[in-house]
């Protein structure tokens, strides 16, 4: 359909301003409009179903809701880049914690301590006796620094800043507020949003006990447990 | 004269074959026969020292040796700190990390972990077994960790016991106690005693060939994995009940955990790509109708993969039952949710569509469909990569309208308010509404100055297929052939060299994208670019595969390199 009355008229209707009839003749007499007027008619008769947007008391609540599930959204994926640079910035470090302590060559070439506020005190003279725990947690302390340097050098070098939504032109969709169909998206969603939540607390017992198990490795080693408890500066 | 000698010595060998097999046995099952049998988890991991070897000759690792950003990484103060600690405790512990990875963690190590009861998580029992290359290495790190520990005050008193003939340790901290097993190359070590002692019952127990747990990890395919998970559902199905008591969700996970028989994660590192592999055993078909018919269904290829064009660069694409998965939602929904729900999506998607939405609309819906991104061509004026969303919709024989045409309908109706709606608000920058005709399909699309160059969102039917595109070409160029049945079907499809490909035709375009962001500037999106490059060069694809077979459902995740991982 490329005729400008036709959705001059439509609009006008929609919007309270035109009767029905006035469409209904263009519609008769336009041949241009005559093949999309099921389609229109359809239209029409979808929208009729729709309740009237008439504000309830409720409003101030609901608006109140939204714009917290608005934050909680954002939050929730913040939380979820953070957590896939962690991921990569773990799975980084572990690889180069195993790998690049055999590299070749490292042990021709000896080791200085580095300058800064990363070591606070001198590794020199040692005691007699080592610590185990203090050296440990150390090390873990050393691979936690090493695993946030990887995690900050991620993000500049993986996101891809024009696909980020916020950022995108008004031109894909007009505001989302504009078409009657996104309310209805998100009551239609919110039951299935709630159903996903449920299967997570379903399996919980499980993915709790996977967790459980790592932090029970963690803590019962003899060696490990300072590092549990040792945060790093 | 010769036969008969021959066949003596066959016979010889076949009879000895077996003990040798089990004189030959495998560290990782050597650890498997002390873990008991209602242990809820096992952490694993073998081979460390093997898989580690040939990881660093491999030319893999050559390629990441020259990389820049690992050269950046290895130049940074934390790197040097990470040195010297650990040579800190290299010296605490009179062991190298090489010789620790080489001779005592670089076979098997294990960690059997068995939950509390529901509510009483406290209660878990956790028990790390090692099996070592080299016995003397190993009890000189036990001795020394000791020695310091005692030195620096840390352990209090070193107690030996006996049970069952087994002499074990136990060692007195500050504020807790825990013990361990030192029997040749084996180490067992556990903060709650009474797992120790379960374990040495175990290990009385266990038959000589192969114990439960070794059973439990080659049905999982987790018996040469480099590193693993597995669950035994046994331990957790208590819990599993008390938390069916909250929602029909819950019950219905209550009901289909009956039904696992185990559940296992496992790492692989094979010669030129890494597979991680999630695989859930179950009592051979499912009990369950709806999940059988919606498993039915997703267990053969979707047809949209037989036709990917070669410039593709990601693809997602399977098969559904929709009247399966219409019946699976209503079970994990409950009866006072699925009907708000419906009701909702009747007032308004089946209003515009005309039709009862549940029994002439979504159980006709698939099963086939598939989402893909295709690169631009090189000689587009666009960076914009095309987008395709294929739906297969089968309207039942006679029904008028066809559900082809209502749908196609709907979505112009939509159109249409986006339209009115668009041009209302921006006067300056309109769309328009198009139809087009090509090859008999018509396709209508949305143009007009408001659209990013190269994007002209449309819509079509073709050969029995709802299409979403982001440009008319798309509907053009889509075809479909017959899938070939294969026992692995295949779910995602993210080719690197295509990216890299992609990245490199359009790399002015893509730079200048980034710029005009105002996030980038000239010489910053430049480096962005680069490293992108310089970290796709490494890899080929990643594709995710289902694979079913009776009684075994395993999901891949494959990561194709463009080197050898392993020399």
């Amino acid at each position: 359909m490329n005729c400008t009355v036709c959705e001059e008229l439509l609009q006008g209707h929609l919007d309270g301003d035109i009767p029905l009839e006035h469409l209904e003749h263009h519609l008769q007499n336009c041949s241009l409009c005559e093949s999309a007027r099921p389609a229109i008619l359809r239209l029409l008769a979808g929208v009729a179903l729709l309740q009237p947007p008439s504000p309830s008391a409720t409003l101030p609540q609901r608006i109140k809701l939204a714009v917290t599930r608005e934050a909680l959204v954002r939050k929730q994926r913040r939380r979820w880049q953070v957590s896939l640079r962690a991921t990569l910035a773990i799975a980084a470090a572990l690889v180069i914690l195993v790998v690049g302590w055999l590299w070749p060559g490292k042990d021709s070439q000896p080791v200085e301590p580095p300058s800064g506020d990363l070591v606070q005190q001198e590794p020199s003279p040692q005691p007699a006796i080592v610590p185990l725990r203090a050296s440990v947690a150390e090390a873990g302390n050393a691979a936690v620094s090493l695993t946030a340097r990887t995690a900050s050098v991620l993000p500049s070098s993986f996101s891809w800043p024009w696909l980020d939504s916020a950022d995108l032109p008004e031109l894909l969709m007009p505001e989302q507020d504009s078409l009657p169909v996104s309310p209805m998206l998100e009551s239609t969603l919110q039951p299935l949003q709630d159903a996903g939540a449920s299967v997570q607390a379903g399996l919980a017992p499980v993915t709790d006990s996977a967790r459980r198990a790592f932090s029970l490795l963690l803590r019962d080693l003899p060696v490990s447990r300072s590092l549990a408890a040792h945060k790093p500066g | 004269m010769l036969a008969p000698r021959l066949g003596c010595l066959l016979v010889v060998v076949l009879a000895l074959w077996p003990q040798t097999a089990f004189a030959q046995s495998r560290p990782l099952d050597e650890l498997l026969r002390f873990v008991p049998e209602d242990t809820g988890l096992c952490l694993l991991a073998q081979d460390l020292r093997t898989y580690t070897l040939e990881v660093m000759e491999s030319p893999l690792a050559d390629r990441l040796r020259k990389s820049s950003l690992l050269a950046d990484l290895v130049s940074t103060p934390e790197w040097k700190l990470w040195l010297v600690s650990v040579k800190q405790v290299e010296k605490a512990l009179e062991l190298s990390w090489r010789e620790m990875l080489d001779d005592v963690l670089g076979q098997a190590v294990v960690f059997a972990f068995r939950p509390g009861p529901p509510g009483k998580p406290e209660l878990e029992q956790g028990l790390l077994l090692i099996r070592a290359r080299k016995a003397d290495t190993l009890a000189r790190l036990v001795d020394r960790i000791n020695e310091v520990q005692k030195a620096s005050g840390e352990l209090r008193e070193l107690q030996t016991r006996q049970y069952r003939g087994q002499q074990y340790h136990c060692r007195v901290e500050d504020k807790q106690t825990n013990f361990y097993l030192l029997r040749g190359q084996v180490l067992l070590f556990t903060a709650q005693e009474a797992f120790l002692r379960a374990a040495i019952d175990r290990e009385k127990q266990s038959p000589p060939d192969e114990s439960v747990w070794s059973v439990r990890l080659r049905d999982l395919g987790l018996e040469r994995a480099v590193a693993g998970l597995a669950i035994n559902p046994r331990a957790y199905d208590e819990a599993m009940l008390l938390s069916g008591e909250n929602g029909s969700t819950n019950r219905l996970l209550t009901t289909l955990w009956k039904d696992v028989q185990g559940f296992g994660l496992g790492l692989h590192l094979e010669q030129q790509s890494i597979r991680l592999t999630c695989r859930v055993l179950s009592r051979g078909k499912s009990s369950h109708p709806a999940l059988s018919r919606f498993l039915a269904a997703a267990d053969k290829p979707s047809t949209l993969w037989n036709a990917l064009p070669e410039n593709t660069l990601l693809a997602v694409g399977g098969r559904f039952d929709g009247q399966a998965t219409l019946d699976l939602l209503r079970e994990c929904l409950g009866k006072q949710a699925q009907d708000a729900l419906f009701a909702d999506l009747q007032r308004s998607v089946g209003a515009m569509l005309g039709k009862d939405l549940l029994k002439e609309v979504l159980p006709n819906l698939g099963p086939d469909w598939g989402l893909i991104l295709v690169a631009p061509r090189a000689t587009s004026k666009t960076w914009m990569p095309h987008m395709r969303f294929a739906l297969r919709l089968t309207s039942p024989p006679g029904e008028d309208p066809p559900l082809e045409d209502t749908i196609l309908q709907a979505i112009h109706g939509l159109a249409q308010m986006a339209v009115l709606a668009y041009n209302k608000k921006y006067p300056d920058r309109t769309l328009r509404l198009r139809m087009t005709r090509s090859n008999g399909c018509r396709i209508g699309s949305l143009t007009g100055e408001a659209l990013l160059p190269g994007l002209e969102p449309a819509w079509a039917i073709k050969d029995g297929y709802l299409l979403l595109v982001t440009h008319p070409d798309e509907i053009t160029a889509f075809t479909i052939s017959r899938s070939q049945p294969s026992s692995e079907v295949p779910l995602l499809r993210v080719s690197f060299r295509n990216l890299l490909s992609y990245i490199k035709e359009h790399h002015q375009k893509l730079r200048e994208a980034l710029s005009a962001n105002q996030r980038t500037e000239g010489s910053g999106s430049t480096s962005v670019l680069a490293t992108l490059q310089e970290v796709l060069e490494l890899f080929d694809k990643v594709e995710l595969q289902h694979q079913s077979k009776p009684g075994a459902v395993t999901f891949t995740l494959r990561v194709d390199l463009t080197r050898r991982l392993r020399k």
